[in-house]
Order: structure tokens, then sequence, then C-alpha cells
């Protein structure tokens, strides 16, 4: 999903990617990227964990609105089923 | 995760010239938002393999992937979205398609005036795509479709 950001991004379109697997995003270099710890097919967090998913969108689009830094990596500390109070 | 062995099962099992692309030594495209989320349109892109039932499922027997995309409407009945993408477990996003596909939360926020307004048609398409060429051309027409209908900033994210 990088190289799509990239192609965004070149258009004028600001982006940030979820990532589930950091070295792709250290290689593919999209414009901003929020890396998350969780297993493949759940980039937002495990099911029905509403308020940890709403945590996840929430900070990839503060780092979408304050993110000045080209090819940005941020790395979310969230556990897998984690519930945020 | 050790990416050497990720390109090495690669090489031996679809493509024996696989390498991940690598952008590390050229600049990084990037287009500061001048305005809050708050009052920007946006849209979600997601590589989930999903489609609308009426719509073709993508290719899953190309082992170099399947570049192209399907429109998801902001309108659609998201219970009767289907998934054509044999590389990543469904178990999660069978569900709970906010796991991989958060419309439904990001409306919510909308409601809330967290976010300025969403597009009127989302996107998918399949992840593990190795015709990158295509896949970046369908990126561009994609984009210069988005800019045409207001969008200015996108959500994405893999499965």
């Amino acid at each position: 999903m990088g190289l799509i950001a990239r192609e965004l991004e070149s258009d004028g379109i600001s982006t940030v990617t979820l990532n589930l697997y950091l070295e792709i995003a250290q290689l593919v270099l999209p414009p901003r990227t929020v890396s998350v710890n969780f297993p493949f097919g759940a980039p937002f967090g495990d099911p029905n964990n509403k308020k940890l998913q709403l945590q996840v969108i929430k900070e990839s689009l503060k780092m979408l609105e304050e993110t000045e830094e080209k090819g940005k990596i941020k790395i979310l500390n969230y556990d897998w089923r984690e519930k945020i109070k | 995760m050790d990416i050497n062995k990720t390109v090495q099962f690669m090489r031996e099992k679809v493509d024996p010239d696989f390498n991940f692309v690598n952008k590390t030594d050229k600049v990084v495209p990037f287009t500061k938002l001048d305005k809050k989320i708050k009052d920007s349109k946006l849209v979600l892109i997601s590589s989930g393999g999903f489609h609308l039932s009426e719509d073709d499922p993508f290719d899953t027997k190309d082992s170099l992937g399947d570049p192209s995309y399907r429109v998801i409407p902001k309108k659609a009945n998201l219970d009767t979205l289907e998934i054509s993408h044999d590389h990543y477990d469904h178990k999660y996003v069978n569900q709970d398609l906010n796991c991989t596909f958060p419309l439904e939360l990001l409306k919510e926020l909308a409601r809330k005036e967290k976010i300025g307004s969403l597009a009127d048609n989302h996107y998918s398409f399949m992840g593990y795509c190795l015709k990158t060429e295509k896949l970046k051309e369908n990126a561009r027409e994609l984009a210069d479709l988005l800019k045409k209908n207001g969008v200015e900033t996108a959500l994405i994210a893999p499965t």
C-alpha cells in the first residue's frame, strides 16, 4: 500500500498508511506510516474492540494533520486486544 | 519478521528475480495538509480485496497478483461486501469489518465532526501485487479521480 500512498501523495493528496510489516515500510517509505503490532488481517485492532480501533484511527489522522517529516514512521505500542479506558 | 526469508520464499515460489521495491535512495513525495482533519475530505483505501457482490472479484489465480481496484460507495450495504483475497486469514474481518475496513467508524467520526466529510466512494485493492508498474498507473488514475471529487486526505490500510 506504500506504493499507492506515494502515487496519491505525488498528486497532491495527503496520506497516512497503516503498516503490519515494519521492514517493508522502511524499504518502500510511504509519506507517513503508522506501524501497529497486530496480526495480518486486522490493522485497526481485534474484532469488536471499538475503542482500540477508534484510537488507531485517531492516532493515524493526528499524524496526517501534524507531521511535517517526510517518510516518518510512527510506532503505536498498543497490544492486540488491549482494552482502552 | 525476517524480510530475507520473505524474499527467499517469493523467489522460490513466484518470481526468481523478486525483490521488494526499495525507495530508500529516493525522495519521499509529501503533500503537507494545510488544514485540519475536521475540515478535510477523507477517503478510506484498503488492500483487503473487498468488492460489492455485483462487481467482478479480484483475480486470485494470477501468481503475480491483481493490480486493479474496486469502488465501495459510502452508501453501500457493508454487510454484503465480499472478499477475494487468499493471502490473509479472514477470521477477524468476518467477525468485524472495522478490523480492516472501518468505514462505519469513520462515518461516526464524521457525524461527530472530527472529520470534515467522507468521500462518496471508498476503494479496495487486493494486497500482494507484483505488477507494480500497473499498480502505480492505477493509483495515479485513482488519485486524479479523488482530486476531481475534492478528496484531500487518505487513510490507507494493509491486510
